[in-house]
């Protein structure tokens, strides 16, 4: 039986997810660079995108328990690598203008959108 | 000139202002490109999938998606430096786009649950092209020297307009 390549398991569902976390990233990045240039604080929406990181996955677990995939939690882990992975590699190149606090806040933000999109569609059975 | 006129002899102009912010922030730009040329390279190769998964689901992301712009570009308004409601100032541009941007992602989110939308409309207001339209754009109003006028507007939406026709026909013809 011929196995199946990674590449041929790829789904638009994983490159949506994918998609997501780039333009996650753009967006911070380039948000947090302006922010830093007009003095303003990151903290604050520090603290507002935390709290959705947790109440969404907290709501996620009430929807997914019951449909008995709370496994499916978060996507496959080659993808959640890849998402990291990408992650990292883009705000540490950016590190020189967003500094340490935008750098947590963005990985956060990219994780909250991603990981977001990922629960919608486990929610909705894909 | 304002959000909604258009001006033809403007048009070189905008796409110098596009190319100009694409060289000063040229890691981000190269990422973000680079990333919708597979997304499209997929699409374009694996072309009868795509239709069928433009669900409701689509339209709750878009939303989140638009709720987190809407919030970062209400916190960059000259006037409210952070996050304080009773800071907005309801004539900044900024703030206007962001609320419009809150009041689209709410319309995602109740067309999405109530599934009362037909289907052509799920897959316009779901579709790629419009959250990197809106994404594109909320970046763009990151740089203050860029004034976003129709003709911005214009230059960025028709190219992507065009690749989102391009596409259905595509499948309409398979």
């Amino acid at each position: 039986m011929k196995r199946k390549s990674a590449l041929s398991k790829i789904r638009r569902y994983h490159l949506n997810i994918l998609l997501t976390n780039i333009i996650a990233l753009v967006i911070a990045n380039t948000f947090i660079g302006s922010y830093r240039l007009k003095g303003i604080s990151m903290l604050p929406l520090l603290f507002v995108t935390l709290s959705l990181i947790l109440a969404f996955i907290g709501i996620s677990l009430f929807i997914l328990k019951p449909l008995g995939r709370i496994k499916k939690l978060f996507p496959g882990k080659e993808l959640v690598y890849a998402n990291i992975i990408a992650a990292l590699v883009i705000n540490l190149m950016m590190f020189g203008s967003i500094g340490i606090s935008g750098f947590i806040f963005s990985m956060l933000f990219a994780f909250f959108l991603w990981e977001s999109e990922h629960l919608i569609y486990e929610g909705a059975g894909k | 000139m304002s959000l909604f006129e258009f001006n033809s002899s403007e048009i070189p102009a905008a796409a110098s202002v596009i190319l100009s912010f694409i060289r000063e922030n040229l890691i981000l730009s190269a990422a973000l490109f680079i990333s919708y040329m597979l997304f499209y390279f997929y699409s374009f190769i694996n072309n009868r999938s795509v239709d069928s998964e433009i669900y409701e689901i689509d339209l709750i992301s878009s939303a989140i998606s638009s709720i987190m712009v809407s919030l970062l570009l209400v916190g960059l308004d000259e006037n409210n430096k952070g996050f304080s409601l009773s800071g907005l100032d309801f004539s900044s541009q900024k703030t206007i786009i962001a609320l419009g941007l809150f009041t689209f992602a709410v319309l995602l989110i109740i067309f999405a649950f109530t599934k009362i939308l037909p289907k052509i409309l799920v897959i316009i207001m779901g579709n790629n092209e419009i959250d990197l339209f809106i994404n594109f754009v909320a970046v763009l109003m990151t740089n203050e020297k860029i004034a976003i006028t129709g003709t911005l507007l214009a230059v960025i939406g028709i190219p992507l307009m065009a690749l989102f026709i391009v596409q259905r026909i595509r499948r309409m013809m398979r």
